[in-house]
């Protein structure tokens, strides 16, 4: 008897021995975590004018073998999801078009981003491409609204990226061009280190846009509150942003930031990303490298320089409104 | 699975506690403790996490050689923990950005003071299995490896056959790093009871 009891503590033990936390399934290695790719996104939006949820699903995933003719670039993997409507509440699409879309995704050889359409049935509404030098930097930007053929674009521009010597890892100016609207024409001046603090000196926390000799406006990176607590190592992974015009004004919110962003991150996957702005009349449009900034070299400079050019505020502070970015990968 | 595992200790340890009057086993005791990980990251890679904190129970068992030396086996597995990736860890438990759990499983060996009024002060040194888990929400990180660790505290004895863990620090070395957190140790802090089965010591 007392043997039985004896051995029935052993076996409990024997038992807790053999128990494991670890599912099958679980990623115990970085070469597993590279094989797994984007399945689906939902972007999330909490705002005053609403809630909604809308999950973008992945409709194809294709191997392809051609040269872009958009780009001339060598393209080898094709990817498209199907987003729901988003509805009229905080984030929108730049063309206007509020219905069920298509996303196609073009990659190059090397994985980098080559051109992603936004199609609304067959006809595609907005064409972001993007071109490299021969060191995979990031040289052209070119973006199209509306681009149907026949039709006039509602919007259009070319930002060319110059890096000031070899090695850099930042452009040192991006200029803009505009067959479309004169308006848009100018050039940001991209400063490293020119204010706040905490930044590495590898890091861009502020740029200019100038038109001829006349600073149009500024966007400050974590200039004022409510900065994020990145250690500065990974300077893009959350930060603030203010963007003021050149008389220094920037509307009612004084020197609040009207733009923060945090990216939750792990080795090169991103898996969520939050927006938040000052105001609830603010609005967020859409952009690419919102989703794909992890597949451009320091994808994450260029997703705040691009969020925060495609983010209208009207710099009010009222209540604040979230956009999430969930993203989901799998085998 | 881990549930399920407790229940079976504790079905065991509720037979043999009331055999005890018949049988008198002896010198066995068994310990349940809440004990508090911390797993420090890398906070200065750009990729990993920048801490693991995660809250276990703890069930051992110990057969109680001399009232100096005890050998046993020790179970831990959490029942809550946090991951802090976009958050730095500054002891703000609880307010990571994702979920995480450790377990160890493995042999202990406890050297105590002797038997004394009030307070025992001991060191435990084990060694077996342990696995660490991320749960990132749309995939998980998880390693196993093997674990060496030891711990100091001090009981207090509160009856004849209890002891109060008041306080136990110790520490964990992984022999593989945890590849994503780019380390291989933890700290720990436990609290709990230890009840003698048996005879004293």
């Amino acid at each position: 008897m007392l043997r039985l009891k004896n051995i029935g503590i052993i076996f409990s033990f024997v038992t807790a021995l053999s128990c494991t936390i670890v599912k099958d399934s679980d990623i115990t290695s970085i070469s597993q975590l590279n094989s797994l790719s984007l399945k689906s996104f939902e972007i999330v939006q909490n705002s005053k004018a609403g809630n909604s949820t809308s999950l973008a699903v992945l409709k194809y995933d294709s191997t392809v073998n051609k040269i872009s003719k958009s780009t001339g670039a060598h393209v080898s993997r094709v990817k498209g999801f199907t987003l729901p409507a988003l509805g009229n509440y905080k984030m929108k699409l730049k063309s206007g078009v509020n219905a069920a879309t298509e996303i196609k995704i073009v990659y190059k050889d090397n994985g980098s981003l080559n051109d992603c359409i936004i199609y609304q049935g067959n006809s595609p509404v907005e064409s972001y491409l993007f071109f490299y030098n021969t060191n995979n930097q990031l040289i052209k930007v070119s973006t199209v609204l509306s681009p149907t053929a026949g039709n006039v674009p509602t919007y259009e521009t070319v930002d060319l990226l110059t890096f000031g010597a070899t090695g850099d890892v930042y452009p040192s100016t991006i200029t803009r061009s505009s067959t479309y609207d004169a308006t848009l024409t100018g050039t940001y001046t991209v400063c490293q280190n020119c204010s706040g603090s905490g930044s590495s000196s590898q890091s861009v926390n502020q740029l200019t846009f100038n038109q001829g000799q006349s600073q149009v406006y500024q966007l400050s990176f974590n200039s004022g509150s409510g900065n994020c607590s990145s250690n500065g190592y990974y300077p893009y992974s959350c930060g603030s942003i203010n963007k003021t015009n050149s008389n220094g004004g920037g509307g009612q919110n004084g020197n609040q930031n009207q733009l923060s962003f945090i990216n939750n991150f792990t080795f090169n996957k991103t898996i969520q990303t939050s927006l938040t702005s000052i105001s609830n009349t603010d609005t967020y449009y859409f952009h690419p490298l919102l989703i794909l900034k992890d597949v451009v070299p320091q994808g994450d400079f260029y997703f705040w320089f691009y969020s925060v050019d495609w983010f209208q505020t009207a710099g009010s502070p009222f209540s604040s409104d979230m956009v999430k970015i969930n993203f989901n990968y799998g085998k | 699975m881990a549930n399920r595992i407790y229940i079976l200790f504790f079905l065991s340890v509720s037979v043999s506690t009331i055999g005890h009057a018949q049988f008198q086993l002896p010198r066995i005791d068994v310990e349940a403790k809440i004990v508090q990980t911390v797993l420090p990251g890398d906070n200065y890679d750009q990729y990993t996490v920048k801490a693991i904190e995660t809250t276990n129970l703890l069930l051992g068992a110990h057969w109680q050689i001399n009232q100096h030396f005890a050998v046993g086996w020790v179970y831990s597995n959490s029942f809550r923990g946090s991951g802090y990736n976009v958050n730095d860890f500054k002891f703000n438990f609880g307010s990571g950005d994702s979920k995480a759990m450790t377990m160890f499983s493995g042999p202990d060996l406890r050297i105590s003071t002797g038997r004394a009024k009030k307070w025992r002060q001991y060191l435990s040194i084990n060694y077996g299995k342990a696995e660490v888990v991320e749960d990132k929400g749309s995939f998980r990180y998880s390693q196993k490896t093997n674990a060496f660790g030891a711990s100091i505290g001090v009981a207090r004895k509160i009856g004849n056959h209890l002891y109060w863990n008041v306080f136990e620090v110790g520490a964990k070395g992984f022999t593989d790093k945890i590849f994503w957190a780019n380390n291989g140790f933890m700290f720990e802090m436990k609290m709990g009871f230890t009840y003698n089965i048996g005879k004293r010591k």
